[in-house]
């Protein structure tokens, strides 16, 4: 497998095929799919051992080789999500971005060799590595100290046609599409490769959709990378903000600002995001009504916080939108630093429900992370089904892996479209796995709840530490 | 009646069927819990979080707690459930100043050594109740077993006259005068009265007053009243709470932290048996309540019901609790912790004694003091840095040796999450293996985050190019720093404490104790007493 060379090996290409049966419930073998999938996990396991350099080291010191069993892998090499944020935050402060492409090469399966002279931002540096062939998608925590996941042009090109061979079916089975749309899905599902049906599905597109992100227009973060991914697919776009997120700027906002100039920064940001905040709103609410008027079904996708904002002014006009038939709402992402604006999912449904005219099971929601390749949709029974891409693997606390159909630990997973950064790792969240048939049809693992992993507090003698660089 | 006598009438601190009743002390009423069967406490925690450890049903609190299989360190599955009586707040409280001036505030420092000599002659005729609550103490504590049994032994000794004397002496002392003057009553002072401005103005007032020569001044070191919520996982914590108050004649409330109840039991147990109707008696509470209980601490918290609140916890904690107590003073204890300085002396040949020193730092409440030492810079090359790990490493596995510890699953996990992940471009070097880890000392040249510490066995190396390197990492949050060699502790002592270290220790040294030392910045029965001008 080398690195900058893409197509579908001939076992990501059958397990696929079998991920788009599955999707579509249609007659499917899991002992077959895992067994694919184990393939790919072992491949990537020999493959990691030999270039990237984080996961090598944490195998060397168990003494484990390239002959590993999959249960081995599960045991010892599952790194933590934190491998992303490893490096050290002095090298962002400093603009010390040498360090940072060195840092990147230890989790990328190939040296990093773009110039870093000249570089005064976050931004600047990963346009410059996006340039130079390397994508790299990040998170920002509470705390500001940002995951960057990295992903070569392969990778990319795989991450992108894997997720849409599978996420297509799985939405066209009964949420999204034509009449004839639906129809044709099977055959082409059981007649075509993954790589034609890639095409064939983007020159498809949704065009009798509108599109509403309630995001930033640009950026990188893994939201924003999936919705500059989905936007040509629609007839029109419309962002809740009409500026780009720097990834600098999000950073002062959880670290705070430094001096004169941050503070200004900050202060436009602000501005865009909290000032114009129901002039935004009456923005997106003018394009939801252009789009029923047009007798265009529309696509609505953000995060539960702002979701419930936009509800909420909605309601204070007191003029619900009625969007057309057809029509979709997709949140995901967890209410991170919102928690205290948190309400229960179906308090959001209803609000949602209310607001666009949408009937709840044209509300959708997705679980996903930056780290991983792949969206567990939530289907109408409440599971969020995990594709055959994906081994999950939950974990006690000690990090042994837990067995049986109905567990609750931490989330961990093996990721088989992980080619070119370590895909075994183990998430922040704690979840409740059950693995087995679902009334919706879907069958195999799902997640029914999920939850932070629980910080584990340090008492000393006076109580709880802070976070203290030593 | 002995100790063993109390416990026996009513079967408290007895282990049966995984049930321990134990006793709190109400202004000096033993009370003990009701009777609860095995199968009320289960069905009392059934549908809770499987980490859930309190409970209340039908007036008792339960502390429900994992055992530990002392020969292999690991959880059983299994529980043990203490069960205590309900907290009245209201019944802590002390409002009738008079009596408190005429009964314990008016009790001499004799008499408060006698009575301290009365409760350790308790626990001296009580052994089998002592070693009753040790054993019982063990089947869930995570300290090794070494640990707790010292700190069970050293209950009696915690009581010892002379140096409760030395700590009344040293603590209270000033204008060149013992303490214990000042507690006994007003002392006269040879001061140099300034009558003040009005007094003199006054002299330029017809028919006013005329300056006379003023009355002696005197001060007193009264005592207060006291409540103190003590936090952490160290057996001593409540005992030395309850010492305080006690040495300052005081009359107050102690909460045990919920590791720790046991040693308040005791203490409960042993001042009801040895001197049930004395002042301090009649005027101390040894309770255990859930932190947080609003019912309880918005009584305990309101302004006036205290003079003193002592809080072991984190700033956040503590000015909640000042917000809402008012008018009261209230004094600290941060969460805090320790570390060490390595000069380049100590690749002269002395390296093996001074791992053994620095090992010692590192073991003091098996890493779970403010003092213990979590982060070691090393003046040197990386690879210097290296082969003191190693050495240190060594002497750790001797001491994983001598006395097993417990690493919970969780810090399991953690130490795995930091070994694989943010830490992983470090130079690891554990002792034990998967599924029964023991102690692991990690070298890094790059800033390790304390949030992130286990503060099980766990040390952070971290190379530096001179000791002065390691000073922009000193701040108030760290109590202790134990440096060698001694000419550069003394080089550096007071830049250090400038930083806001409050102890500057040679190295191995860290734990020590003196009579009268101050802690965390204070005389402790210095702020606790309140001191009058008379």
């Amino acid at each position: 497998m080398t690195p900058d060379h893409f197509e579908f090996t001939p076992v990501h290409r059958q397990l696929i095929k079998a991920t788009q049966a599955w999707a579509l419930r249609l007659p499917f073998d899991p002992a077959v799919a895992r067994d694919l999938r184990r393939q790919i996990i072992l491949q990537n396991h020999a493959h990691y051992l030999e270039a990237i350099p984080a996961y090598r080291r944490v195998a060397d010191e168990d003494g484990i080789g390239p002959d590993a069993d999959v249960e081995t892998i599960k045991r010892h090499l599952l790194l933590p999500d934190d491998i992303f944020k490893s490096y050290d935050q002095r090298w962002l402060d400093e603009a010390d971005f040498g360090k940072m492409n060195a840092w990147l090469s230890e989790i990328l399966h190939r040296p990093v060799d773009v110039a870093s002279d000249g570089l005064d931002s976050i931004d600047a540096w990963l346009a410059r590595l996006e340039a130079g062939g390397i994508k790299v998608v990040y998170s920002s925590g509470t705390s500001g100290n940002f995951s960057f996941v990295p992903r070569d042009a392969a990778a990319w090109r795989l991450f992108r046609a894997a997720s849409t061979c599978y996420l297509a079916p799985l939405l066209l089975y009964e949420k999204i599409g034509s009449p004839w749309q639906r129809l044709a899905i099977r055959p082409a599902v059981r007649w075509l490769s993954p790589e034609t049906f890639v095409r064939a599905s983007g020159g498809m597109g949704l065009r009798d959709f509108d599109a509403v992100f309630l995001d930033f227009s640009s950026g990188r973060t893994g939201n924003q990378a999936l919705e500059q991914e989905l936007a040509p697919l629609f007839r029109r776009t419309c962002f809740l903000y009409q500026t780009g997120l720097s990834s600098s700027l999000l950073r002062l906002a959880a670290r705070g600002p430094r001096n004169e100039m941050e503070r200004a920064l900050l202060a436009r940001l602000q501005t865009e995001a909290l000032s114009n905040k129901i002039e935004n709103h009456r923005r997106v609410i003018e394009a939801l009504r252009r789009a029923a008027a047009d007798r265009q079904k529309t696509f609505i996708f953000g995060t539960p916080y702002q979701f419930k904002e936009l509800c909420a002014t909605i309601n204070d006009l007191g003029q619900p939108v009625s969007l057309r038939p057809g029509s979709l709402a997709l949140f995901g992402g967890g209410w991170k630093s919102f928690t205290g604006e948190r309400i229960p999912r179906d308090e959001l449904v209803a609000q949602m429900s209310q607001s666009f005219g949408l009937a709840p099971e044209r509300i959708l929601e997705g679980y996903s992370m930056t780290e991983i390749s792949t969206f567990m949709l939530r289907c109408d029974h409440g599971r969020f089904h995990i594709p055959p891409l994906i081994e999950p693997v939950i974990l006690d606390e000690a990090w042994q892996p837990l067995a049986g159909s109905d567990v609750r630990g931490v989330f961990g997973f093996l990721d088989t479209l992980a080619i070119s950064h370590p895909g075994f790792l183990v998430s922040g969240d704690e979840v409740r796995l059950v693995d087995g048939d679902c009334p919706c049809g879907l069958t195999g693992p799902a997640v029914l709840e999920i939850g932070r992993a629980r910080a584990r507090e340090v008492k000393g003698c006076g109580g709880i530490m802070a976070s203290v660089a030593a | 009646m002995t100790l063993d006598e109390l416990c026996r009438n009513d079967g408290l601190l007895f282990e049966a069927d995984g049930i321990v009743r134990v006793p709190f002390l109400v202004k000096g009423r033993l009370v003990s819990p009701p009777a609860i069967t095995r199968r009320d406490a289960e069905a009392a925690f059934a549908g809770a979080d499987p980490d859930s450890m309190y409970a209340t049903v039908r007036g008792a609190q339960l502390l429900r707690q994992p055992v530990i299989d002392r020969a292999d360190m690991r959880y059983t599955g299994e529980y043990l459930y203490q069960i205590m009586p309900a907290v009245d707040p209201f019944e802590l409280i002390e409002t009738d100043f008079d009596r408190l001036a005429s009964g314990p505030y008016a009790l001499t420092v004799d008499e408060i050594l006698a009575f301290l000599k009365a409760m350790a002659a308790a626990f001296g005729e009580s052994w089998a109740t002592l070693d009753r609550a040790r054993t019982i103490y063990r089947r869930t504590s995570s300290l090794p077993d070494l640990y707790g049994d010292a700190a069970f032994a050293a209950l009696a000794g915690g009581l010892d006259p002379t140096t409760a004397a030395e700590m009344i002496d040293n603590e209270l002392g000033v204008w060149g005068l013992p303490g214990r003057r000042f507690l006994d009553g007003w002392v006269e002072l040879p001061a140099n009265i300034i009558p003040g401005l009005a007094p003199l103005l006054a002299q330029g007032l017809t028919g006013g007053p005329r300056l006379a020569a003023p009355v002696a001044a005197a001060i007193r070191a009264m005592p207060t009243r006291q409540l103190h919520i003590t936090a952490g996982n160290a057996p001593q914590v409540p005992i030395v709470s309850a010492l305080r108050l006690i040495l300052t004649k005081s009359a107050g409330v102690i909460k045990s932290p919920a590791e720790a109840t046991l040693p308040a039991a005791l203490l409960a147990l042993a001042a009801a048996s040895a001197a049930p109707d004395h002042p301090l008696t009649r005027n101390v509470s040894l309770v255990y309540w859930k932190g947080g209980d609003e019912a309880v601490e918005r009584v305990l918290f309101a302004p006036g019901a205290f003079d003193r609140i002592v809080v072991w916890g984190a700033p956040d904690a503590v000015s909640a609790v000042q917000a809402r107590a008012a008018f009261t003073r209230v004094i600290a204890f941060n969460p805090r912790y320790g570390l060490s300085l390595i000069g380049q002396e100590a690749f002269a040949g002395r390296l093996a004694e001074v791992v053994a020193l620095a090992a010692q730092d590192v073991m003091i409440n098996d890493q779970k003091a403010c003092t213990s030492s979590l982060i070691q810079y090393v003046e040197g090359t990386t690879a210097q840095a290296e082969v003191y790990a190693a050495a240190l490493a060594e002497a750790l596995g001797r001491w994983d040796r001598l006395s097993p510890p417990f690493i919970p699953p969780a810090t399991q996990g953690q130490l795995k999450r930091l070994r694989r992940g943010r830490y992983s471009r470090a130079r690891w070097l554990a002792h034990g293996g998967e599924g029964d880890p023991a102690s692991t000392v990690i070298v890094t040249p790059e800033e390790f985050d304390i949030l992130a510490h286990p503060m099980s066995r766990l040390v952070v190396i971290r190379p530096i190019a001179q000791l002065g390197d390691a000073l922009r990492y000193l701040h108030a949050g760290v109590s202790m720093v134990g440096v060698y060699p001694e000419t550069r502790r003394l080089a550096l002592r007071d830049a250090i404490a400038a930083r806001g270290v409050s102890s500057v220790l040679p190295l191995g040294q860290c734990e020590r104790l003196f009579a009268g030392g101050p802690q965390d910045g204070m005389m402790v029965l210095s702020e606790l007493v309140d001191w009058k001008n008379g």
